[in-house]
């Protein structure tokens, strides 16, 4: 379904190397312009691969926004500007936009990790962590496996125990009781079943020196662009939260927004890389949409 | 060769942890310290996986792994009620703690593919993995007495809920204010307290029955795991 997405296309490394740069900077780099572009970013780029679906998600994402930023004062004492006292304790306008930093970066995160976790989907992983540890890349795959099988055995077990009479009652306990039978039943047979399945793997050769394994991906140079650039926004970033000059501090006063040479660079390429992917899905939806032959 | 490369890369992975926390004190970066050094903790169990491990236990750890993912599907009616954690404990008892390690570690993986992977998911490997390494380690004594086990069972759901809490409450802004520690902890505790239920639940009902399901396989097969 979201095959026809050009950004799901790209190639593993390249998709890690760029949602480290995107999420370092969004976590690290205290910045209201960062974290600003971060959001704004990750929002439009999640609610083109989700639709329909984004629209109630969003509900959830501001309340958890508003629940980070409206409790940060009651925990954060510091700061020099209170507004008002409860139980003693001052509530500080600047506690209340740290509190909206914080609930920024944690809702960029979040978002970041949502959009991650569509494009960067379990055949990659099983690639990403096949690449370096190849038998730990074909246990996840086998797990993966596994589960849908499982979910099947599980419901036709559960089908047959249920036609046979077996489950009577609709007490908690009962139903307890007649889920766990279901998974005893069906872990034995499948445990035993995975022994053999090993048993075939080794007699086909698995384990033995100067196997290779397959792999769908193949390197190409819009991956390579992708790859560098991130790296790129990764090691700036990395530079401005070193150097200190990027960031700005809350406490005891808000710090005004540093606008050297070194933060105007880190906006313009941290901006470039969380635009990216909504901007190349842009440029393929405007190709796909003038390359119609007119005749 | 390669095995040393590895183990060196985890020092050094550790090293690098440890200089940058010092560069910035004050907890800052806490969030990036503790995705590492929870890496690091996590590495050398995959090489030594990657290095020793029989045929036989990379596919029982994949289906038992199935089992504990498919498990929360299978119960999803029954609210709070989810075998991972009895499952794992149950698989690194009988299958030693190599293969516990990476059930846990792979559940947490895996199960996140399905409900949400996150910031948390290499905290979440770490500590299930973790219960399943002590639950091998300590296994002569949970097959003495099943009291143990369904102790350990409960307390491995209160100090990971508690772990998690502890960790969220840092992830925020790298500060452990108390208040709000507590604040997560007393909200959290339904959730804390059914999960330890659950565990101690299902050990009781399936502890026994699965842990003899799994050393007759052991037999059936002379597998050598542990």
């Amino acid at each position: 379904m979201r095959i026809h997405f050009r950004f799901y296309s790209f190639h593993p490394f390249a998709l890690v190397v760029y949602y480290m740069a995107i999420l370092f900077g969004s976590m690290f780099i205290v910045n209201p312009v960062v974290r600003l572009e971060a959001l704004l970013g990750g929002v439009i780029f999640l609610s083109l691969i989700r639709k329909r679906r984004m629209v109630s998600d969003i509900w959830f994402y501001l309340i958890l926004f508003i629940l980070i930023w409206i409790t940060n004062p009651l925990f954060s004492h510091n700061g020099e500007t209170p507004l008002f006292f409860m139980n003693g304790n001052p509530v500080t306008l600047e506690a209340f936009k740290c509190g909206a930093s914080i609930a920024a970066a944690i809702l960029a995160s979040i978002i970041w990790f949502a959009s991650a976790a569509e494009i960067i989907d379990d055949e990659k992983i099983v690639y990403l962590a096949g690449r370096f540890f190849p038998r730990l890349g074909l246990t996840i795959s086998m797990a993966l496996r596994f589960v849908p099988r499982l979910k099947k055995d599980f419901s036709a077990c559960e089908n047959a125990q249920k036609t046979a009479g077996l489950l009577t009652s609709d007490s908690f306990f009962d139903r307890l009781k007649f889920k766990l039978g279901i998974l005893m039943s069906v872990s034995a047979k499948s445990v035993e079943s995975s022994v053999i399945i090993s048993r075939s793997m080794r007699a086909r050769g698995y384990g033995m020196k100067g196997s290779t394994a397959y792999s769908r991906f193949f390197l190409r140079v819009s991956d390579v662009v992708l790859a560098v650039v991130s790296l790129i926004t990764f090691v700036a970033e990395i530079i401005a939260v070193i150097s200190g000059k990027v960031g700005i501090e809350f406490y005891p006063s808000v710090t005004e927004l540093p606008v050297n040479f070194m933060a105007v660079s880190t906006y313009i390429l941290y901006g470039i890389t969380a635009f990216l992917p909504t901007i190349i899905e842009a440029t393929e939806y405007l190709k796909w949409k003038y390359y119609i032959s007119k005749i | 060769m390669k095995s040393k490369v590895f183990s060196f890369a985890s020092v050094i992975v550790v090293v690098v942890c440890a200089l940058l926390a010092s560069i910035f004190s004050g907890g800052k970066y806490f969030a990036l310290f503790s995705i590492l050094a929870a890496f690091a903790v996590i590495l050398p169990f995959f090489e030594s996986f990657e290095r020793k491990a029989a045929t036989e236990l990379l596919a029982l750890a994949a289906v038992m792994t199935g089992i504990s993912v498919a498990g929360r599907f299978l119960f999803a009616p029954l609210p709070f009620f989810k075998p991972v954690t009895a499952i794992v404990i149950v698989t690194g008892m009988s299958l030693g703690r190599q293969c516990g390690f990476m059930t846990g570690a792979l559940s947490a993986l895996v199960s996140n593919i399905y409900f949400g992977q996150g910031p948390w998911t290499p905290f979440q490997m770490l500590s299930w993995g973790i219960i399943g390494f002590l639950a091998g380690v300590f296994s002569e004594k949970f097959y003495k007495s099943k009291v143990f086990l369904y102790i350990y069972g409960g307390l491995s759901g209160i100090v990971y809920s508690l772990i998690m809490d502890c960790w969220s409450v840092l992830w925020i802004d790298g500060k452990f204010i108390p208040a709000r520690f507590s604040t997560l902890v007393i909200s959290a505790i339904p959730v804390t307290a059914s999960y330890m239920i659950s565990n101690i639940i299902f050990l009781f009902l399936i502890g026994t029955p699965l842990c003899r399901t799994l050393s007759r396989i052991v037999k059936k097969y002379g597998l050598k795991l542990k």
